[in-house]
């Protein structure tokens, strides 16, 4: 990835701007196309940037103290007027969106999470852009919230053409010591953009997994929305290779999938505690509750993996926590990591799929050939995650118990965002094919024990097995996300928010 | 004992004027569901029928175009007829008994229809409309309907107890389970029918499959024939010249120029997917050319040897273990090439595995047919385009108006895994088995 590429990627896709503990997300529509994008044209130059990526932490450029991106759903870029080729360039799901019927079926947004029920996103009250805004460093300052907000106010008015639909707020990130609602460990297995300097060389993906105009883990190019080049005669964006009639729109962007996901923290652990008693190899109490909640997650709730540490809590050394692979830590049945359990299915590593228990038919987990070839396999599904949480945590400290046992009433959950290149592939395929599916891996009757218990499609599960001599069961899990909005964005570059703009 | 088997039949009928009455019909059929969820018409639910799966598809042509709309219905059926003629009319003749009505409702908008026909002479009448498939595969081979609830129940049975056994050797958790099953199988219906002090199915064969999975290339080599490499070699210099010349299917062309037409019919497509574990694939794509249907021919004869004598026995089809019921097929008088698919999980996860698992295979299926993304000497390349394969099979492809599955929860991986979880309860494992009988337990 070149410093030009830097210079022209939105930095949220870089990194989730992890150091800044404030952020609000803006979602509006667009009123009045001449104001919107005289706005774009002013502000667009403000926007972060990925150059911070390209030289040392300690020298500059930095990252601005108040630092914001956009993005654009469909009707957003074509309420912005964008060339009629660009926008039928686009992703098929990013041009019906998240919530069109078939899609919210697969994607297990059923009873709760139909989208016709959701607070933003909802196909009568289509969304156009985001306007992510992150600030402060360090521990949280009140004051930090406050200039979000009045840097939103200010931009997204009717004066700039702009209706606002809903500022989703996030809890500070130094208050969530980087842990999800139900007390884990969250954020760590993301994989690395290739190319990408002053990254780990660990788990990397090729970066045409997440920016389109770059080469994909098929070493192709993604499928990008272009223009005619008789539309861009300045040249402001890319040449297209080998077609001299076309500039490339989408080259150094992305798009970003956005899920409002509500965690019922007390219903999980109520949970826990009710099924800890039915499984006869559960440590007593507390104990218990913890063995079983790290089942049904992968890891403890410090984050160390139950394939490295499977009867306790290991130290949770951060380089550990995702160097490792299933084989290697006897783990290639889900003996020690449940074979269902949420890290296992969102980021299967080297299992081999199909059917992990039949080698004969999926490949003998210890040849190292066969897991290079399934790690090469799941990374053709991987998504670059940059969410965050909001509403309060139930307990600061994450204690277990306290977080089973306080009452409160008080929304909470998680912003999930996340960039990918091809929807269909990588974010959607994760949804519906691993998450969703009661018959992951040779499983039967368990859907993802967080995020995909009792949905209505392919059919009604809710079992959790926890592979074994001899195995156990746990059933009835109980719905403890919902989703409350979402859209799909599409993150462009620079150059194509100066071709957007162009007066 | 006659060996329950399974046999698959296609129908294909011309249907007379537009038809408006023929897709209420459908639809009709469609909306009449099995209580419970998942994609279960109750028309073909009559355990009697012994269907695995079924569908009705309406190609639906434009008036002025080549090609004349066509009602299609298909069927994977259990049978213990060895003939497969026989089968196939034995089951029509059921079906025109049980689902009479039904069945004209629909084929009254087709050609040669008789209204009034007796059953027997319905049944004649959809025999003579049967178009025999290219090449067929099978991925659970040998298991009736009863045999596979039966495993699955089994299995069921199995997991509970065990959730709640306490922890002991093997050897000895083993045999506790054996004998907690042979007691419940005397007052659990869904047991019914298994004896463990029999002899376990002789089919599947487990040794075939473990050859088999071994063989990798050698099966490909070992099933060649010598008519086809030397068809093959007499047509290398017009292979290298169609591979070279041959527009390949261009999404961004294509895409760009998308309707409203074009993006109401993948909706329609999209709506019929994802309502089980199974969907249905129904694929159509005209062949290139006339000139060229030999060699497709000869191809399809391969993939069908292979199918028959290597990836029934094995349970996947190329590569792709996620496949119940395939096949190819010709109609339009060898025009247009049919595909017909049930397979687990979602369209993109199967055509996912298409790319990365059996790309050379299915190159050799549709390398003949129009647009399809580039090959090199028919096999290698092609699917391997990803984004454009993709794009290539979603265009042609036409939405299924009714899809039946009798186990719309029941995944080809859990079904073999049920299997296998079956017969070793039958014989008690070596010690090494036992570890490996375990684990299927999940």
């Amino acid at each position: 990835m070149t410093p030009d590429d830097l210079r022209d990627i939105q930095g949220l896709i870089l990194s989730g701007y992890g150091k800044k503990p404030a952020a609000r997300y803006a979602i509006f529509q667009i009123v009045n196309r001449e104001a919107a994008r005289s706005w774009l044209r002013q502000v667009r130059s403000g926007i972060q940037y990925g150059s911070y990526r390209g030289t040392r932490r300690r020298e500059p450029p930095f990252l601005d103290d108040l630092c914001f991106n956009v993005a654009f759903t469909y009707q957003g870029f074509r309420e912005l007027g964008l060339h009629e080729t660009a926008l039928s360039g686009f992703a098929l799901p990013y041009q019906e969106g998240m919530c069109e019927a078939s899609r919210a079926r697969r994607l297990g947004d059923d009873g709760d999470s139909d989208p016709k029920s959701w607070r933003w996103g909802r196909p009568e009250e289509p969304v156009h852009g985001l306007l992510a805004v992150f600030a402060g460093e360090g521990d949280a300052d009140p004051e930090d919230w406050v200039r979000i907000q009045t840097f939103i106010d200010a931009q997204l008015c009717r004066a700039h053409g702009i209706h606002v639909i809903t500022v989703l707020d996030t809890v500070a990130s130094n208050l969530t010591r980087r842990k999800e609602h139900f007390g884990f460990r969250d954020g760590i297995a993301n994989p690395r953009i290739g190319g990408l300097p002053r990254n780990r060389t660990d788990d990397l993906i090729a970066s045409g997994e997440v920016l389109l105009g770059q080469a994909n883990e098929y070493d192709k190019l993604p499928f990008s929305p272009e223009v005619p080049a008789s539309d861009d005669p300045t040249g402001i964006l890319p040449a297209v290779d080998g077609r001299a009639e076309r500039h490339d729109f989408g080259k150094n962007g992305s798009y970003l999938v956005f899920r409002q996901l509500s965690q019922d923290v007390q219903g999980f652990w109520n949970y826990i505690e009710e099924m800890r008693k039915t499984v006869p190899d559960a440590p007593p109490g507390r104990a218990g509750r913890e063995w079983l909640a790290a089942k049904l997650v992968g890891r403890w709730p410090n984050g160390t993996p139950l394939s490295r540490y499977p009867d306790a809590p290991g130290p949770p050394v951060e380089k550990e926590l995702d160097s490792f692979v299933y084989g290697l830590n006897r783990d290639s049945f889900g003996d020690r990591c449940p074979i269902g359990s949420h890290i296992r299915r969102s980021n299967p590593r080297d299992t081999a799929l199909p059917v992990p228990h039949d080698p004969e038919l999926s490949g003998d987990p210890q040849n190292e050939s066969v897991r290079a070839e399934r790690l090469d396999l799941t990374n053709r599904h991987r998504i670059l995650r940059r969410g965050r949480a909001y509403g309060p945590p139930v307990d600061e400290d994450y204690d277990i118990d306290e977080l089973r046992t306080r009452a409160c009433a008080e929304e909470r959950g998680l912003h999930f965002l996340c960039f990918n290149a091809n929807l269909s592939r990588q974010f959607e395929f994760v949804q519906s094919n691993w998450v969703q599916n009661p018959s992951f891996a040779g499983l039967s009757s368990d859907p993802d024990p967080l995020l995909a218990a009792d949905r209505e499609l392919p059919y009604r599960a809710s079992d959790f097995t926890i592979q074994g001599c001899p195995v156990r069961r746990v059933r009835k899990l109980p719905r403890v996300v919902e989703t409350r909005g979402g859209a799909y964005f599409f993150m462009p570059s620079r150059r194509a928010l100066e071709y957007l703009t162009k007066e | 004992m006659a060996i329950v088997r399974q046999e698959t039949l296609t129908v294909v009928a011309r249907v007379v004027g537009a038809p408006i009455g023929l897709r209420s019909a459908l639809q009709v059929i469609a909306a009449d569901k099995v209580p419970g969820g998942g994609a279960r018409p109750r028309v073909f639910a009559d355990p009697k029928l012994g269907i695995h799966f079924a569908r009705l598809v309406l190609l639906e042509e434009p008036g002025e175009g080549p090609y004349a709309t066509s009602l299609i219905f298909e069927s994977n059926f259990d049978t213990a007829i060895e003939d497969a003629h026989l089968a196939r009319f034995e089951h029509l003749k059921s079906l025109s008994a049980a689902i009479y009505e039904p069945l004209c409702s629909l084929f009254q908008y087709c050609e040669a229809f008789e209204p009034g026909a007796s059953e027997n002479e319905l049944a004649l009448y959809l025999a003579g409309l049967q178009v025999a498939a290219s090449a067929a595969y099978q991925g659970h081979i040998e298991r009736d309907l009863a045999r596979i609830r039966l495993e699955q129940h089994l299995r069921d049975v199995l997991l509970d107890f065990f959730s709640q056994a306490p922890k002991a050797p093997l050897r000895q958790l083993y045999h506790a389970a054996r004998e907690h099953v042979r007691l419940r199988c005397e007052s659990d219906p869904g047991l019914a029918g298994l004896d463990l002090d029999q002899p376990r199915p002789p089919v599947p064969d487990a040794l075939a499959r473990s050859r088999g999975l071994q063989a990798g290339i050698f099966a490909w080599i070992k099933n060649l024939s010598s008519d086809l490499v030397a068809y093959v070699l007499s047509q290398l210099w017009n292979i290298r010249r169609w591979q070279r010349l041959d527009p390949e299917y261009d999404q961004r062309v294509r895409q760009e120029a998308w309707t409203a037409a074009d993006r109401r019919r993948f909706v329609e497509i999209a709506e019929t997917e994802d309502h089980a574990l199974q969907n249905a694939l129904t694929h159509v794509v005209p062949l290139k050319g006339v000139e060229r249907l030999a060699l497709l021919l000869f191809s399809h004869g391969y993939i069908d040897t292979m199918a028959k004598n290597h990836f029934d026995d094995i349970g996947q089809l190329g590569g792709i273990p996620t496949i119940h019921f395939a096949k190819w097929l010709l109609i339009d008088d060898n025009a247009r090439l049919v595909f017909f698919s049930n397979y687990d999980s979602s369209w993109e996860s199967y055509l996912g595995d298409f790319v990365d698992r059996a790309a050379i295979g299915l190159n050799l299926a549709w390398t003949l047919t129009k647009e399809y993304p580039t090959t090199r000497y028919l096999t290698r390349l092609g699917a391997s385009d990803e984004e454009r394969f993709k794009a290539w099979s979603r265009a042609y492809q036409r939405p299924t108006q009714v899809f039946y599955t009798a186990y719309p929860e029941l995944g080809i991986a859990a079904l073999n895994n049920n299997t296998w979880i079956r017969c070793g309860l039958h014989h008690p494992p070596g010690a090494a088995e036992l570890r490996a009988w375990f684990r299927r337990l999940t």
